[in-house]
């Protein structure tokens, strides 16, 4: 048994499973196999398994069999906290499954159905038999197959509110016109390409559709590799026993995002990290930065970084260092890509690193288990896994080569849609930490509230706002007070219910637009109105915006005619901070179920202001 | 050697068809216990493969009638 599996076993025992899970994860990266994969179910399935564990049912259309690939999955998913409940359609039986409204897979409820079929099962002509067939025979059957394909996702979109995971097509590993068909505008190769546009082009037009770049998975994975010919042929399925984890791990990347669990930030050590030496020892012109080997494997490593802060996730620096000479690369070195600017926080200096990034986390006003830890060294990562078993630490090779491809590896770090909001994450700290300093020299509260000169918009939900307000659901955990997550599918659903209202908020101050940061559901229950959902980017946590959005909805509850409005507050771990929301707007408790309050407020009686230092857009008072 | 195979063999076995390792021997087949149905089948075959990097042919998997005929086609 391996150490990671005993040390598993340990925290089991000891009633531990935030650091078994850590164990299991690392036992399970180092080789992801069957066999490592009934090991993580074993351990985290069994007896022992939390009942209160949300689970997430997931409906697999497909026409192959797939199931080999579910306990990779399965295991994979758990090791994120994310309980699959997968089911298989019938064999190749995707079509009729979507189209009978009384089939297994609408009566299985799923929030989450996938879609894997292959170009043979669509356009068998495309894949292997195009020279028994016209050339325009061929293309007349992928222009046919990419329009029932679409009809098909439309009818399923339209009865379904799951989120939609659709595997593109592959190539063959020959083409049947060998190198003449590469010459070909209209040949084998172009047609699959332009039915896998099609279908990006249709996901990118829908709600909740997305697609799974299963041709780009057997492409890295190596076409003659990736296929075992004599399995599709005697057990039809398609795949080698050495790409199952491939495709399981692709499917993961694309689930993760969508049903919202990602890691927000990524720490990152300095010194044979971000580049190669020490600054400290080897000096500004010693280390190991650029375009030529061995900075190049650095270079690689910051821009893979980049990336990722383009695509919404914050960078923060944890290294043991002076803090000036660090800082001095980062302004000064040609050959760096990063600068201060790109890095949301960071901690020079030589505290403990689980030290650093406890700080981190506080000051950016994010969890521990939105971390990922990037650093060269084996005892800090040791140190980090130790102390921080919520913080996921990157087991980086030792060839600082491979360092950006296993950063770009990470499921966790995936995103299916980046808001403007995301794009402009950087920006937005920078400006939070003028506001903090601003703060601290305002003389009371209300001065401070006024010198922000904060603008607040609150607006219906529209088809531009939806990702960003599904997003929030998702990912806010501290000022939430039910803590419901709704993807986009299931917030289009909400938001064409008659008796639901959707709102989203979003502020701006002299410091700059800290975007859309605020969301309120309420629901018509004549003659009250109950709040589902009232939730704050921690961005604005402490700016009374909350109450700008219960003085919003408490006046739209009374121009419907509603006596008085009410909410549950569901406690978890993390919303303290919305603990005392109700009470001290003076809504009364009237009932109570399994640790939840249900707090009630006389509209007649109470009037809940909008605070004055608030300006509103227009758009806000016409409502 | 060959008793070390064995007991891979069975480790792989009981740990597809979710079973003690106890109840696994040379003599367990296709049937016998009844998880071991023809998508089980399947999966020993994938479970074997990443075990021992092999890729087994369509005649050797109709050869694997038993966990002993496993050992053989894998000897």
């Amino acid at each position: 048994m391996s150490a990671h599996l005993e040390s598993a076993d340990r925290h089991l025992a000891a009633g531990d499973r935030l650091r078994a899970t850590a164990a299991l994860r690392d036992h399970f990266t180092a080789d992801p196999s069957l066999a490592a994969a009934r090991g993580v179910l074993a351990r985290l399935d069994g007896p022992s398994a939390p009942p209160d564990r949300a689970k997430t049912r997931v409906w697999v259309l497909r026409s192959y069999t797939i199931e080999p690939i579910f306990p990779l999955l399965r295991a994979a998913a758990l090791l994120e906290s994310l309980d699959l409940q997968l089911r298989a359609g019938d064999f190749n039986a995707y079509a009729q499954e979507i189209l009978d409204p009384q089939s297994a897979l609408y009566s299985f409820d799923p929030q989450l159905v996938m879609l894997a079929a292959q170009t043979r099962d669509i356009v068998p002509e495309l894949y292997e038999y195009g020279a028994l067939a016209e050339p325009t025979t061929v293309a007349e059957r992928a222009a046919s197959a990419l329009a029932g394909l679409t009809e098909l996702l439309t009818t399923l979109r339209s009865r379904t509110a799951a989120s939609i995971i659709v595997f593109d097509f592959s190539q063959p590993v020959q083409l049947a016109d060998g190198v003449l068909d590469e010459q070909a505008p209209d040949g084998q190769r172009a047609l699959i390409e332009s039915l896998n546009h099609g279908l990006r082009a249709f996901a990118a037009a829908s709600v909740g559709v997305f697609v799974l770049g299963f041709d780009n998975v057997v492409a890295r994975v190596g076409r003659e590799r990736f296929f075992d010919e004599r399995k599709w042929l005697t057990s039809r399925m398609p795949f080698a026993a050495s790409s199952l984890w491939p495709v399981a791990q692709e499917c993961l990347r694309v689930i993760l995002p969508v049903t919202g669990r990602t890691r927000k930030a990524v720490v990152v050590d300095l010194d044979n990290t971000l580049w190669g030496g020490v600054i400290g020892e080897d000096g500004i012109e010693g280390i190991k930065i650029g375009l030529e080997y061995p900075g190049a494997a650095f270079l690689a490593l910051q821009r893979a970084l980049l990336d990722l802060h383009r695509r919404g996730l914050i960078l923060a620096i944890a290294s043991k260092n002076d803090e000036r000479d660090a800082l001095d690369v980062l302004d000064r070195h040609p050959g760096n890509l990063l600068r201060r600017e790109h890095f949301a926080a960071h901690q020079i200096g030589w505290n403990p690193k689980p030290e650093s990034l406890r700080r981190i986390a506080a000051e950016l006003n994010i969890g521990l288990d939105s971390l990922v830890f990037v650093d060269d060294n084996p005892a800090e990562r040791e140190a980090v896994r130790r102390e921080l078993p919520e913080v996921l630490v990157v087991e980086l090779p030792q060839d600082p080569m491979q360092y950006a491809a296993s950063l770009r590896a990470l499921p966790c770090l995936e995103r299916v849609r980046v808001s403007s909001e995301d794009r402009d994450r950087g920006r937005q700290y920078a400006e939070q930490r003028s506001r903090a300093a601003h703060k601290t020299s305002a003389a009371t509260l209300e001065d401070y509230y006024r010198s922000l000169e904060m603008f607040v918009e609150i607006a219906p939900l529209a088809d531009a706002t939806r990702a960003r307000v599904s997003q929030l659901t998702q990912k806010t955990n501290q000022f939430n007070l039910t803590t419901r997550r709704y993807d986009e599918s299931a917030l289009a659903a909400l938001a064409a219910e008659h008796t639901t209202r959707v709102y989203s908020c979003s502020v701006r101050d002299r410091f700059g637009d800290n975007g859309l940061v605020g969301v309120v559901i309420v629901r018509d229950q004549a003659p009250a109105f109950e709040i589902d959902t009232l939730l704050l980017s921690c961005r604005v946590i402490g700016r009374t915006i909350e109450t700008a959005m219960l003085s919003y909805v408490a006046t739209q509850a009374r121009r419907a005619g509603a006596r008085s409005l009410r909410g549950w507050f569901v406690p978890t771990a993390k919303n303290e901070p919305a603990a005392d929301f109700y009470p001290r707007h003076g809504f009364e408790p009237i009932e109570t179920r399994d640790g939840a309050t249900l707090w009630q407020c006389d509209l007649l009686r109470s009037q809940i202001e909008w605070p004055d230092w608030l300006a509103r857009a227009s758009e806000c008072e016409a409502a | 050697m060959s008793e070390d195979l064995l007991q891979r063999v069975c480790r792989v076995v009981a740990e597809t068809l979710n079973l003690p390792p106890a109840q696994v021997n040379g003599q367990t087949s296709p049937g016998n216990p009844e998880q071991w149905d023809s998508f089980a089948q399947l999966s020993i075959v994938l479970g074997l493969e990443q075990e021992f990097g092999v890729s087994l042919s369509p005649e050797q998997v109709e050869a694997m009638t038993s966990v002993d005929a496993i050992v053989r086609e894998l000897s």
